[in-house]
């Protein structure tokens, strides 16, 4: 199934830490049977937003730093994000591993670290739509 | 339990100043039960003055998660070595309630030898200041 423009609004509500309408689309999503699509574009956005950051030269000291650097100062509690968890999720989109085991701490660690990382590079609204685009066109080719 | 012995603090002495070639020839001569306990006391000694001086007055908790964070990334061994929720909840229980009993004794101790060196290194202590601290360490630990 290919990714819906409702997802990609609830994507990018959720970026921009618009709570309220986030909530309500992924409320919407959840009542439509629309999350699994929604998972797969967020997985995208991660994915891209990963190596974005760290590839092509990349060290796993950059994850460990940036892994703390998260749940040191964008953590209202560190613990809410498992450190070895959160590594190996950047380390697998970075072609290190997998993380096939994971399933519910993947998407935990995943809604906590994308807007980190979405929020470091600073896009303005023109570059969000193509980090958004770029997701989607990701996600749509992704085997069922 | 026996006082801390002029060995088990040459032990520790030459493991902070990385020597390793000594350390390793001392860590053989405690070659009795409780010269290696009375080791490990006057670890857990030290560990407990170097974080109290460290984190204990101004420290955060993101000061603690950072700190642990920087440690684990110097190197691939310590990265792998070190397990960063345990290490922080090490840390944490010299100045907090935090209960660590649910950590198994080997790994406290593996776990506070690796983050004692890297606070001691985060000093930059000369060598009268190393002897101090180890000074208090043992004080410390033969109460």
């Amino acid at each position: 199934m290919l990714v819906t423009d409702e997802q990609v609004a609830a994507l990018r509500a959720y970026l921009v830490d618009d709570e309220e309408e986030s909530d309500r689309l992924i409320g919407y999503l959840e009542q439509s049977g629309g999350l699994d699509g929604f998972s797969a574009l967020f997985g995208s956005a991660f994915f891209d937003a990963v190596n974005r950051r760290f590839a092509p030269t990349w060290s796993v000291a950059e994850v460990v730093r940036f892994v703390a650097t998260v749940r040191a100062h964008h953590l209202a509690d560190p613990n809410d994000l498992d450190p070895l968890n959160a590594e190996r999720l950047i380390r697998t989109a970075l072609g290190d591993g997998s993380v096939d085991d994971l399933d519910d701490e993947i998407r935990a660690a995943q809604m906590i670290l994308l807007p980190v990382l979405i929020h470091e590079e600073q896009p303005n609204p023109v570059a969000l739509e193509d980090i958004l685009a770029q997701a989607r066109r990701r996600a749509n080719s992704l085997p069922l | 339990m026996m006082p801390v012995t002029a060995d088990q603090v040459a032990t520790l002495r030459a493991y902070l100043k990385g020597d390793f070639g000594e350390y390793e020839r001392l860590v053989d001569q405690l070659d009795s039960g409780a010269a290696r306990t009375g080791y490990s006391v006057l670890l857990a000694a030290a560990f407990f003055k170097a974080v109290d001086r460290r984190f204990a007055e101004n420290g955060t908790d993101a000061d603690v998660v950072e700190f642990v964070g920087h440690v684990r990334a110097r190197s691939e061994r310590l990265g792998d070595k070190i397990d960063p929720r345990i290490a922080e909840r090490l840390i944490r229980a010299v100045y907090t309630d935090e209960d660590i009993d649910d950590i198994d004794g080997e790994t406290v101790i593996g776990t506070q030898f690796l983050l004692l060196a890297a606070l001691v290194v985060d000093e930059r202590l000369d060598e009268a200041g190393l002897d101090r601290f180890l000074a208090e360490a043992r004080a410390l630990a033969d109460q």
